[in-house]
């Protein structure tokens, strides 16, 4: 996977998620650039994410994330 | 004799402790502070049940020194480090529950003994003594085993340092709860600096006024409603329903100032527990800023591992399939934060808790989930400008009244809580309603003065400014630093002077024990 | 550069140490001023004694400064003795006193003062329990600066005395007091912000009332007994002091109703304390020099009344300046102390005269009482009993007397006897005023305190096996069972006056039956 390939499917997840069809993230996307990302969504988030590329997302890695960036190099990591 | 924290005795103790703290080789620090905290709980509680933190540090110890050495060997393997974790957790859950789950088990046993007799019914007259702060140690060292299991962090080798974090002084009667990583700095060397010590007790007065000053005078009056609802009925309940929150906040906050500000003078930072709670617009908003830690806690280690596990994720895609993609998510989160809140209310530790604060909070925040569209539209609808101060002032008052509603049952139990509001919602019937006792003195019966009442409603201010101040400069002493000097000073000896003529403390008090140092 | 950088941190620093030390100092004496405005109302009353011991640092040059508890400083007369004798004396006094305070007022005195002499009276040493008594420490605690001699103080009385009080209430004292907000409003505390504030009567403290004592015991010879082992240790501590610092010092111990294993101690401390080459003087051996009159120089069984204080004065004074060498300032100009006297002089004879008015009254009242014997009219004795003199007790059945004449039940009724017609009749009255009746309560016995100073103790019993009226453990009440039973007790010689039965006669009238 490219990093592009993933962004495609993460923006798809993304606005799922928060029912959004205009979202639109990038490496430093955080959680206070999207309206209803809480503490709450963000496990929503990461389950779906999880879902999507088809991994488990270490419990240390889901407090820790600090922007999509690092979302991005775990699912290349990680994820198929 | 039985140390508190808002005993003199303590003060010296503080004091002694940060002397000896600061003047030895800095390498030895966290001994010194090891030795405080053992030397504070043969004062502050029964010495023998120390016994418990040591199980309990002992658990954690073995199973985590453990599970690294699996990991070593086998790599991330999961399945007997798995095990591991739920043995060590369920034998602190175990603990815990025995002295802190009383009430749990003595009626589970009372309604066995009501259809058959057995020998159980011994147990309910064991005498129990719980460890000091069991509901919060227990709860640290959960966190700091699953954050071990996860290997977020690397276990401590050291057992009197792992005993250190689970029975640190400052934060083990009342909190906060921390996480490992947090409390790291235990174990560092600290230089003595202006700034810990001036501030640390500018905190601690904070919190002395706090309790000493406002809680204690609220709670007079408090308690003289509630413990004759015949006589004072009416807008008396009024009274009591909406003052026990300034009680229980400046009391739990109050402490938390101490605490904080303790550890501060030992250059040690303990998270925040309190933001302005009551500055929320709303009850979701609320839980961020209310008992913060506990909250944090029990997402990082309750709502996010149910949330992730192989069960939830299946049950969403079913309820999804089923409601639809709305509801279904909507009934899915329900059932999660159904166990969410049921912990935080069991850990309590009574069955008030969980009306008044998991299945009340559980509700109105679903509801308010469900609501939100529909509120959303009759807002604008109305053309209520929701950007407005009066807005947010309607939406904080919401906040407080719910709160105010749920915390009946705290201090009073279910019944109590029950026939509480219900004595509140009498005043639409002309005969009970008595809106004159605000304006006739008759509340000076409870055992209050005038001067008491001023005091109550100068606190009040103080604490809406300070809020104020926090939320602008993210801590009210910023803002303190760049005063002049004489102001500053002023300041200090005028909260001091309060502290020390109104607090509500000396011989003539009991030593009231802190609202939340049950748990 | 780097100097000048040096420099500037450095100024830093010294600026902020400045500063803390300062705020520091400023805290300090605030503490210090708010603690010293609450103590203002120590346990709830007004009382002298902190005047006492803080009015000592406003005085100019004592020759004499007398330590001691309210046997001290209700006994000698400054004033009288500058006008006698010429020489200034202070009265350094703390109700209750305790013996280990005593030692600390010696040096609160030494820090202000430069007495040629000492007085101390050691009545405590012979009262001393181990039972610690927290007011007695406090009231000398509570008033001393705060400082290391007054941490001393509290230390070695809670390491040689059983306390219940938690130490560090009587370390900071504002933790007791605070809460008496009345000092607020008071001039009086805020005048004693200082902790400094002058003493009117140089500690004396006068006494106005009259209490009939008999003749006590005279303990001329006899045995030594043990002191205390504390007692005894705190005795060895002060002479310690006294002789260390050569001071000049007489102890004394002060007339008053003594029991015989007081005196036995007072014998064993008079060897201690000779040995150490002081003068020990106890006065009562010297009843007679003094010219004391037991009937009327009292206040109390502890106490002399101003009269009592005068001759005490008059008598020790002559014994200091003959043994002791204190000189005569009278001729030295005017010092203040002249004015004292002037103005005292006004208040010591208003003192007197009410004095020898209720020592009249007192000597009436007993003529009085004589006459009561022989009365058989009930009219003529409700009028006599009728006053605060007598104390009128009643105890018995009524229901015969339901059918006295209409006449006679009103002149019982002007004695505050009424409603006799009740089967459990209790009535305790003086002056006609009720001090206690069973009309509501309905009780069968009760105890009360009767007397002039309401300490004599009474026990009324109207059961049925057990009809009595006891005071002071005797019984008076001639226990018949049908009619009223009525003792009489004089209130101020404390004896009982009469005794009879208001029973109804063959006529259908109320008798007094002796």
């Amino acid at each position: 996977m490219t990093r592009e390939e993933v962004y495609e499917r993460l923006n798809q997840v993304f606005r799922d998620v928060f029912d959004d069809e205009t979202i639109e993230v990038h490496d430093e996307t955080t959680a206070d650039d999207i309206d209803g990302w809480d503490s709450f969504e963000h496990i929503n988030l990461m389950v779906s994410v999880e879902d999507e590329f088809s991994f488990k997302i270490p419990m240390g890695k889901v407090v820790e994330m600090k922007n999509v960036g690092e979302m991005v190099d775990i699912i290349l990591k990680l994820g198929e | 004799m039985y140390m508190t924290i808002t005993s003199f005795q303590f003060l010296v103790f503080v004091t002694t402790a940060l002397m000896i703290y600061y003047l030895v080789p800095k390498a030895w620090q966290w001994v010194v502070l090891l030795m405080s905290s053992l030397f504070f709980y043969h004062y502050a509680a029964s010495t023998r049940t120390i016994l418990f933190l040591i199980i309990s540090t002992a658990t954690a110890y073995g199973s985590t020194i453990w599970m690294d050495r699996i990991r070593e060997k086998k790599g991330e393997s999961a399945k007997s480090v798995t095990a591991l974790t739920v043995t060590a957790l369920s034998v602190n859950i175990i603990l815990w529950f025995i002295f802190k789950g009383y009430e749990f088990w003595a009626a589970a046993i009372k309604g066995i003994e009501h259809f058959h007799s057995t020998p159980l019914s011994g147990l309910l007259d064991v005498e129990l003594v719980a460890a000091l702060g069991m509901g919060y140690y227990t709860l640290q060292v959960m966190g700091y085993i699953l954050d071990c299991s996860w290997g977020m962090i690397k276990p401590q080798k050291n057992p009197l340092k792992l005993f250190l974090f689970v029975c640190f002084f400052p934060q083990l009667t009342t909190g906060p709860i921390s996480q490992y990583s947090q409390l790291e700095t235990l174990y560092q060397k600290h230089n003595i600096r202006y700034e810990n010590i001036t501030h640390g007790a500018q905190r601690i007065l904070w919190g002395f006024l706090k309790k000493l000053v406002l809680a204690e005078r609220a709670g007079i009056i408090v308690s003289g409603i509630t413990g004759n609802l015949e006589h004072y009925n009416g807008y008396y309940a009024w009274i009591a329903i909406l003052l026990y929150p300034i009680q229980m906040y400046a009391d739990f906050s109050g402490c938390m100032d101490i605490v904080i500000g303790v550890a501060e003078m030992f250059d040690i930072r303990l998270a925040e527990n309190f933001r302005n709670p009551f500055f929320s617009k709303s009850s979701q908003e609320f839980w961020q800023r209310w008992h913060i830690t506990l909250g944090a806690w029990a997402r990082n280690y309750v709502l996010y591992p149910l949330m992730k596990s192989k069960a939830m994720i299946g049950f969403g895609k079913f309820t999804k399939k089923k409601f639809g993609k709305k509801m279904g998510k909507f009934v899915a989160t329900s059932v999660s934060m159904f166990f969410l809140w049921m912990v935080i209310g069991i850990w309590h530790g009574g069955f008030r808790f969980i009306v008044g604060v998991s299945l009340w909070y559980w509700i109105i925040l679903m509801m308010g989930e469900l609501m939100s569209p529909l509120f959303g539209k009759i807002t604008t609808k109305l053309g209520f400008k929701t950007d407005s101060f009066s807005w947010h002032l309607f939406q904080s008052s919401r906040t407080y009244v719910i709160y105010a509603i749920g915390i009946t049952f705290f201090s009073e139990g279910v019944k109590k809580g029950l026939l509480l509001l219900r004595t509140a919602t009498g005043v639409i019937s002309k005969e009970i309603s008595n809106p004159w006792i605000f304006f006739d003195g008759s509340i000076l019966n409870l055992g209050v003065t005038w001067g008491d009442i001023n005091l109550i409603i100068i606190a009040v201010i103080l604490l809406i400014i300070v809020g104020v101040l926090r939320e602008k400069y993210g801590y009210a002493r910023n803002w303190m630093d760049k005063q002049s000097f004489i102001f500053r000073w002023s300041v200090w000896i005028v909260l001091f002077l309060l502290v020390l003529i109104y607090g509500k403390y000396g011989p003539e008090y009991h030593a009231e024990d802190f609202i939340y140092q049950r748990f | 550069m780097n100097k000048l950088l040096e420099n500037q941190k450095f100024i830093f620093y010294l600026k902020r140490t400045a500063a803390t030390i300062c705020f520091l100092a400023v805290f300090l004496y605030v503490f210090t001023s708010v603690t010293y405005l609450f103590r203002g109302s120590l346990f709830n009353t007004f009382n002298d004694d902190r005047l006492n011991i803080v009015g000592i640092k406003e005085e100019e040059q004592l020759d004499m400064v007398y330590i001691g508890g309210s046997a001290a400083y209700c006994y000698w007369i400054p004033m009288q003795a500058w006008n006698d004798f010429g020489f200034t004396s202070y009265d350094l006094g703390s109700t209750s006193i305790q013996s280990e305070n005593i030692l600390y007022l010696v040096k609160h005195a030494l820090k202000y003062q430069k007495p040629e002499l000492f007085v101390i009276g050691v009545r405590s040493f012979a009262s001393y329990s181990s039972e610690g008594y927290e007011a007695g420490l406090r009231y000398t605690s509570d008033s001393l600066d705060l400082g290391w001699d007054r941490l001393e103080l509290i230390n070695t009385y809670y390491k040689r005395r059983r306390m219940h009080e938690n130490i560090n209430t009587v370390y900071v004292d504002i933790i007791k007091h605070h809460i008496k907000y009345d000092a607020l409003s008071s001039p009086e505390a805020w005048k004693l912000i200082d902790n400094s504030e002058e003493h009117p009567y140089k500690g004396y403290k006068l006494l106005d009332t009259h209490y009939y004592l008999e003749e006590p015991e005279r303990f001329e010879e006899g045995d030594k007994s043990q002191m205390h082992p504390e007692a005894e240790d705190t005795l060895y501590e002060l002479l310690d002091f006294c002789k260390e610092e050569d001071l000049n010092v007489l102890f004394v111990v002060s007339p008053y109703v003594m029991i015989r294993e007081e005196a036995e101690v007072y014998r064993t401390m008079d060897e201690i304390i000779t040995s150490y080459g002081f003068r020990f003087l106890d006065l009562n051996q010297c009843y007679e020099e003094m010219e004391l009159d037991f009937s009327r120089d009292f206040a109390d069984s502890g106490h002399v009344n101003v009269l009592g204080a005068e001759k005490y004065t008059k008598f020790l004074g002559s014994y200091l300046v003959e043994n002791y060498g204190l000189s005569d300032h009278r001729a030295e100009g005017d010092t203040g102390w002249n004015e004292t006297c002037v103005w005292f002089d006004d208040m010591e004879n208003e003192a007197k005269a009410s004095l020898k008015d209720s020592i009249a009254s007192a000597k009436e009242g007993d003529k009085i009482a004589e006459k009561l014997r022989g009365i058989e009219d009930l009219a003529v004795w409700s009028d006599l009993v009728k006053d605060s003199r007598f104390t009128v007790l009643a105890v018995g059945d009524g229901t015969t007397l339901a059918e006295i004449p209409y006449i006679e039940k009103k002149a019982l009724e002007a004695a505050g006897i009424a409603n006799i017609e009740d089967e459990n009749y209790i009535r305790a009255l003086c002056d006609a005023q009720i001090l206690y009746s069973n009309e509501n309560d309905h009780k069968t016995e009760r105890k009360i305190n009767i007397g002039a100073k309401e300490n004599v103790e009474c026990v009324l019993n109207n059961e049925e096996r057990a009809l009595s009226i006891m005071i002071d453990g005797e019984e008076y009440s001639r226990k018949r069972e049908d009619g009223i039973n009525v003792v009489v007790y004089e209130n101020d010689y404390r004896y009982v006056a009469d005794s009879f039965t208001i029973q109804r006669g063959a006529d259908g009238s109320a008798e007094l039956i002796r």
